[in-house]
Parts: C-alpha cells; structure tokens; sequence
C-alpha cells in the first residue's frame, strides 16, 4: 500500500461517519427551525463548530488500531501509514472546516438565527472573517484529531497496567479543572482569546498539532503488530 | 529473492520465543514450518512479515534490513489465523488488496471465490471460521508476492475446502513458482507437498533440510524387544514404543541390514516429526 492509497483508505474508514454527524446535524437545524416556528419562539442555534470539533476528536480517537493492522497485513510500512494518516488529517480539518462555514454562511444568508465564533471575530470585513474562521476552525480539527490519535496509540502501546494509569490521569485531570473555580479564569481566557487573536491562535494550535503528530510518530514507529494486547507491563513492545 | 534471518531472537518479557535461529530463504520451494505449540513458528513468520520486530538479530531481504522496508514488504505476504480484515464486503476488500499488491490477480481471486463458494457480498465480520480461512487463503493465492507465509491456512475448513486449497496451491505453485512457507500441524495431509523442512522447538531450528533426505534419513525397527535393543546399540535412537513383548524404534540415519527377526520401514513426515520434538537426543 503507498500513501496515496492510504490516503483513499482513510477516507473510505471516515465517509459514511462524517455522512451521518452532518445529516444528524442538519436534521437537528431543520428540527429546531420547525418548533420555532410552531411555537413562536425565536430561540438562536450555536455549536456546529464545537460539535464538529468532539466528532473529529472522537474519531482521531477512533481511526488507529484497525487501520493500522490492515496496512501493515497489506504490506505497507508504519511510516507509509503515518504520511497516509498526516496528509488526511490536514485534508479532512481542512474539508469539515469548510462544510462548516458553508452550513453557517447558507443559514446566515436566509436570516436563520444562528450563532457562531466567526461572528466574534475582530475582523470588519466579512469574506476575510470567514476565511480567517476556516483556517483557525482548520487548525482546531487538526489539533484535536491528533490528539484523540495520540489518546488511541497511547492506549495501543501501553500495557495493562499502563492502561489504567493513563485512564485515571486523563479522568482526574478533567475533573480538577472542571472542579477548581481557579481555572474559570483561564477557560474564559482560552475561550476569548481566539476571537481576538485568530492568526496567532491558528499558528499555535498548527504547532501543537504538529508536535502531537510528531510524539505519534515516535509511539508507531515500533509498534507491533498484534490483535490482543495481554501485556501487564506499563509498556507494550 | 533473498530472505536472510541471522542469529534472531525475539524476547516477550522472560519469555524467549524465538532463539538465536538462523535460516535463509534464497529459491522458489515450499518449506514446511513445523513445530509443536509454543515452538515459536507464528512469531518467525510475524517477524518476517513485518508485524513485529526481532529483540536481536537481522532479517535482511535482498541484502537490505527487513524492518520498515516498503520495497520488500510489498513481496511479502502472511495469512495467520490472527490476520485482521476490516468490516468490508469480501469484493471491497479485494479491490484493496489490488491497491496493495501490485502482482495481486483480482479476476484469479474471484475464481478462486467461486470455487469454494465463497460469498463476495458478504461483510467480512458475518463469515465462519472456516470461510474466514478460505477468504485468507483466497486473498493469499491470488497475491502472487515472491514469499509467501501461510500460518495454518486450513484452520476449520472443511474436507473439501482443504483438498481444493492444497490442489490450487500446487497449480499456483506450477504456474508460477515462489518461496511458500507453510507452517501447519496437519503434517499428513501436507507432506506430499514439502520440498523443505524446517522443524522448531522451543523457539530453536531441529531441523532445516529438504524433506526427501529428512526422510530418508529416518527409518523404524520393530521386532521382539531384545532383537530390537541389539539392532539399535550404537545408532541414533530417537524415540521407541513397546506394546506387549514388541518394541519399535525411530532411528535416525542410514539404514543398514538387519536379521530376519527384524522389520525396516519407513517413517512418515508426522512420525518423524512427533520423535523428534519428543525426543532426548535431536538431531
């Protein structure tokens, strides 16, 4: 397998899912859209960029261990499958990117009552707005379609043992943040800044993306190939 | 074609799997893997294949390190029992397979479909085990790579299916020849199809020979237990069976004359086989 096929693989692995969340996604406009209407009420719709950015990172979860079995069985290199996995994952950021701006740009024009970080964004003219929207919501997809890879390669490479570290370290973490008022602060910053900084935000998140990508590589380059993982070792080689 | 393995050995935390062995793979034959279970057969075939990586050691392939080589990996080809497919229909996963392969045949895979009546519309998740045997061997006649490893491809076919595989093979194999390393505990029904043999045990090479000189370098004695004992002092005993005042033993090497209290006759592949992992004196 070279990499061009890699690339129509992973594409072939993602279709009928990325089908499915926006056929959802539009299903759940055009729901709202009718009960506003039924019942007078003029509500405001928001999330189509949050909601695509946890599909994304639940599949970047979900994209290693079956795809990488099946392209080291078909002949083809781990770094064959890391140059497949790289150029899709920019391509598919870049595509959802897009079909998102297209959902929003359509609804905007028919007044339909939307919300969305484009429309924070300190940038009075609107075709750059969007543009600029598209490259950073790119640069968020890829970053965290990454980062759920990491998470799965993670738990592929780890032991038993290294399992359940792994678990309790990402759980507790959710929870002290989500806990401590010491970090509203910070989530609000986080959250706020992109509007102001959209440019520099997009470059940080491509870096982070990148060197995520870069700790994958360093985790795949080695692994074995193996179906059942019966390590009880913290590393499985 | 050039498969070298030097000094390999593959180590799952204390327990060594593959020790320091050392074989080539240089002609277009079928070898015949045998070993016992444990003997360290699949994790030699995973570790030519690519799926794992030798604790220590060098598998080479035309000269250059085996390991993340594309060029060879594409030459290469392993169906285990463990082979992963992904939830495809059987035809989808065939046009992947004539992405992968450049020498995959697609129309020889679909005969071959047919002739063991095996269901192309079929997700690969919804076979039984025995198709799911006769889909990795289809996939594997029809890839055409100069080497070729099959890991008990036969596992739960049926009668039939086995007879129609071993038969494909052989006409493969004619029409056009490749290194086939076959590794099963059928020994009966593969033994008229083995040029070489390579037996392990406990993750060592016994035995690395072509199968006619194995064979005939193995022969059993049966008579009364005393005429038996005196027959084989001094020679290469390498297992015996006593039923009642009868004694057969296994010996290893060339046959000499014996009285006419004493029968010679010859030892199956499986015979020989089952003495020599069995047995306190190996070749």
């Amino acid at each position: 397998m070279n990499t061009s096929t890699s690339i129509r693989y992973h594409f072939n692995d993602y279709k009928w899912a990325i089908f499915i969340f926006y056929m959802v996604l539009l299903a759940i406009i055009l729901a709202g859209s009718f009960f506003s209407i039924i019942f007078h009420e003029l509500g405001t719709f928001s999330g189509v960029e949050f909601s695509s950015s946890l599909f994304i990172w639940i599949a970047g979860m979900n994209s290693f261990k079956s795809v990488f079995l099946f392209h080291i069985q078909s002949g083809s290199t781990r770094k064959t499958l890391f140059k497949g996995w790289f150029c899709f994952s920019a391509l598919i950021s870049v595509a959802l990117s897009i079909l998102n701006t297209l959902i929003i740009c359509s609804l905007l024009a028919v007044s339909f009552p939307i919300r969305s970080p484009m429309l924070s964004l300190e940038i009075d003219s609107f075709p750059l707005r969007v543009l600029v929207s598209t490259l950073l919501n790119s640069t968020i997809h890829f970053l965290l379609i990454h980062l759920g890879y990491f998470i799965s390669l993670s738990f592929y490479r780890l032991g038993t043992l290294g399992k359940y570290l792994l678990a309790i370290l990402i759980g507790n973490t959710a929870i002290l943040v989500s806990w401590s008022s010491k970090w509203e602060g910070f989530w609000d910053t986080i959250f706020l800044y992109p509007s102001q900084h959209p440019l520099s935000c997009a470059c940080l998140y491509l870096i982070i993306g990148i060197f995520v990508s870069f700790c994958c590589w360093l985790m795949l380059k080695n692994a074995p190939c193996q179906i059942e993982n019966t390590c009880k070792d913290i590393l499985s080689i | 074609m050039n498969l070298n393995c030097k000094n390999i050995t593959k180590q799952f935390g204390k327990q060594i799997a593959v020790d320091n062995i050392s074989f080539s793979l240089n002609e277009p034959k079928i070898y015949g893997l045998l070993g016992r279970n444990g003997a360290g057969k699949t994790t030699l075939l995973r570790m030519i294949a690519n799926y794992i990586r030798p604790t220590q050691g060098e598998i080479t392939f035309e000269q250059k390190p085996l390991w993340e080589n594309e060029e060879a990996q594409r030459q290469i080809f392993l169906a285990t029992e463990t082979s992963f497919f992904p939830n495809l229909k059987i035809k989808e996963l065939f046009n992947w397979f004539e992405q992968s392969f450049p020498n995959f045949d697609k129309q020889q895979c679909l005969n071959y479909a047919n002739q063991f009546e095996l269901d192309i519309n079929k997700t690969t998740a919804k076979l039984s085990t025995g198709y799911r045997s006769v889909m990795r061997v289809v996939l594997a006649l029809s890839v055409h790579t100069p080497i070729l490893m099959l890991d008990e491809p036969t596992l739960g076919m049926d009668a039939f299916h086995r007879e129609l595989f071993y038969k494909l093979l052989i006409q493969n194999y004619a029409e056009s020849p490749s290194c086939i390393l076959l590794s099963t505990h059928l020994i009966s029904e593969v033994e008229g199809l083995l040029e070489n043999v390579i037996i392990m045990d406990h993750g060592k090479i016994l035995v690395n020979q072509s199968a006619e000189e194995l064979l005939r370098r193995g022969y059993c004695v049966s008579g009364k237990i005393s005429d038996v004992d005196e027959y084989c002092s001094g020679k290469n005993v390498i297992g015996s069976n006593v039923v009642g005042g009868l004694k057969t033993s296994a010996i290893l090497g060339e046959r000499q004359n014996c009285s006419s209290s004493l029968e010679l006759s010859s030892l199956s592949l499986q015979q020989l086989f089952v003495q020599l992992v069995g047995s306190e004196n190996p070749l």
